[in-house]
């Protein structure tokens, strides 16, 4: 494994009972200080892979490897912070006792350290208040301090903006890209809320039905949305000369069938003109723009199309 | 690390209010015992301790021996055809607190009868279903599982925790009997020597063995309310029935004379147990705490390995 990857997942797969695969031979590849953003519906896999990742689910099939951990690989896990679906907390508990207990786990005991991780979340103020009373903003926030525990390299956050106001989203955007920025945490972090994610992504895996359908890099994303030219053909190897031919220089072949070229948007009448001329009929040639939201319907949808 | 997991499950206990509950429970049972049994008038009674002892020693429980108590009530207050009230002539102390049947009992003498009454047991079942039920309300194993990787670590952490909390049970137990007994009865004194001291750690195995069946409830079924509610009925003696009827089942349908299940049950051993039980009866005792502490382990493991945590 390259040391540019903290944790490279090979074919993980999870099956539940013998009718339910919630995750089917899934390739991660996430690179040390990047924020990781895993797209998907509810339901696509997102938590079971964060739960076999952290060692909390077996893996039916495949493997999974950290990489620049010393040791065996639960000293690796050791690593980990984690809030995946709901925080664990005791609701009858302060924030304080909730953190004491993870700290304690961690051999740490030090009131300076629980109070500097309180303070980094923002519930320092909290005092004897039971975690049980605390909004869900709070509750989510005291979620991640705990992750926090043990300065861990590699965060794992499932779903964390759900529910929250959206105050609660831009101070929970600002503390992750601040512990990334910061602290150097590598984050893995899941949503449905793609618009979100796209404001924190450096790297992203799209997932649906258990599989991943794109691994993608935020530069790599971006050219994906931008405004394009798409041709679609039953062959787009002719058409590439005629396009090299015209002086495009920013274009895509995708697949056999399409292509995306990203410049000279408005000449696409006379683009199709010239192909024409050469004797190829397109399916369609049209401009299209997505946002990350359209891009992933278009990507979902077409794997689903695969599927079916 | 297990040392970690142990002093952050203990953290825990401390911030369980029912860790402090239920012992002030048990001090109370403990006390109006001592009260019932000590303390209140054997002639409003109406019992001979000879009768009481009889009872005792049948290997029935405080419990049967509070139904005796009552019937003695009963006989004591009896009225007869004519309307007159049965021994009214009679000119014994009929005030209602004074010298109990156990008034001059010892001291180890009351804690057996203490430890016989269950009570802890049941009490200890409703702590350790709650201990162990938090667990999975919150899921919190999660946060603990990331510190190591080793779920076996943090069962051992569980186990030695809750063996830690049942000890001061037993303590609690103890020190409340010693109350008692300085209370309402003659003199705080201890007859019994070495055996006592067998007999407390004897008892303290049995009931952490018990313990440790409410635990393995606990994560097998990821329920607090199971395992609470089977907590009580193994203390209450529900099942007695049950494996009364398997027990003539084997007997008589297939003529196996010698297996007796009733007697290797913990409730059982721990009714039957006594200052002067036998070498056998303690070894069979030890045998009976190994098999549970051993299959309770291993039913832990297995789940470690086969269970995803949530």
């Amino acid at each position: 494994m390259s040391d540019e990857f903290l944790l490279v997942t090979e074919n993980l797969s999870k099956r539940y009972g013998k009718n339910v695969l919630a995750v089917d031979n899934v390739n991660l590849h996430i690179k040390k200080g990047a924020i990781y953003g895993l797209i998907g519906r509810n339901g696509a896999g997102k938590t079971t892979i964060m739960k076999m990742i952290s060692g909390m689910a077996i893996p039916t099939s495949g493997s999974y490897t950290y990489s620049g951990f010393n040791g065996t690989a639960e000293e690796a896990l050791g690593r980990v912070g984690a809030l995946i679906e709901s925080p664990a907390i005791h609701p009858k508990m302060t924030a304080y006792d909730n953190l004491k207990i993870k700290c304690l786990a961690y051999g740490i005991g030090d009131k300076a350290y629980i109070n500097e991780k309180l303070k980094l979340v923002g519930l320092e103020n909290t005092g004897k208040k039971k975690a049980g009373k605390f909004s869900l903003g709070m509750k989510q926030r005291l979620g991640i301090a705990m992750a926090l525990v043990g300065e861990p390299d590699f965060l794992l956050l499932d779903e964390p903006i759900n529910g929250l106001d959206p105050q609660g989203i831009v101070e929970l955007r600002e503390l992750i890209a601040r512990l990334n920025a910061e602290k150097g945490i590598t984050i893995l972090i899941s949503s449905h809320i793609l618009e979100e994610l796209a404001k924190l992504a450096t790297d992203y895996a799209i997932i649906d039905k258990g599989r991943i359908v794109e691994e993608s890099t935020k530069e790599e994303l971006k050219m994906k949305c931008r405004d394009k030219i798409v041709i679609k053909a039953a062959d787009t190897s002719a058409i590439v000369p005629i396009i090299d031919s015209k002086g495009y220089t920013d274009y895509q072949v995708i697949s056999n069938n399409t292509i995306y070229i990203f410049e000279r948007l408005d000449e696409v009448a006379a683009l199709n003109m010239e192909i024409a001329k050469a004797g190829i009929l397109v399916d369609s040639i049209n401009v299209e723009s997505s946002d990350l939201e359209e891009y992933f319907l278009m990507v979902t949808g077409t794997a689903a199309g695969v599927q079916n | 690390m297990l040392m970690n997991f142990t002093k952050s499950e203990l953290f825990r206990v401390s911030r369980m209010k029912s860790a402090y509950v239920l012992p002030i429970i048990m001090i109370i049972t403990v006390m109006f015992t001592s009260l019932m049994y000590m303390g209140v008038n054997k002639n409003v009674i109406g019992i001979e301790e000879e009768d009481l002892d009889n009872v005792s020693s049948s290997g029935l429980t405080v419990d049967d021996m509070s139904d005796s108590v009552e019937l003695g009530f009963n006989a004591g207050s009896g009225i007869s055809e004519d309307g007159t009230v049965e021994g009214e002539d009679e000119e014994e102390d009929k005030s209602f607190f004074g010298e109990g049947l156990w008034y001059n009992r010892s001291t180890d003498f009351m804690f057996y009868a203490n430890v016989k009454g269950l009570d802890a047991l049941l009490l200890l079942s409703i702590f350790v279903g709650l201990f162990c039920g938090a667990i999975h309300n919150t899921g919190m194993d999660k946060n603990n599982l990331l510190a190591s990787g080793h779920k076996n670590t943090l069962y051992a952490a569980r186990a030695i925790t809750i063996g830690l909390y049942t000890l001061f049970f037993h303590f609690v137990t103890f020190a409340a009997t010693i109350l008692g007994v300085a209370i309402f009865g003659k003199s705080v004194r201890f007859v019994e020597g070495i055996g006592f001291v067998k007999y407390f750690v004897l008892s303290f195995i049995l009931t952490y063995a018990f313990s440790m069946v409410i635990m393995l409830v606990g994560t097998f079924l990821k329920s607090q309310a199971a395992a609470i509610t089977v907590g009580i009925i193994l203390a209450a003696g529900v099942l007695t029935v049950l494996i009364s009827f398997i027990d003539l089942f084997i007997k008589k349908v297939l003529k196996l004379e010698k297996i007796n299940l009733a007697n290797v049950t913990l409730t059982q051993r721990l009714s039957l147990l006594n200052y002067n039980s036998s070498t056998a009866s303690i070894i069979r005792t030890l045998l009976v705490c190994a098999v549970v502490f051993t299959v309770v382990t291993l039913v832990h493991v297995f789940i470690n390995r086969k269970r995803d945590l949530c």
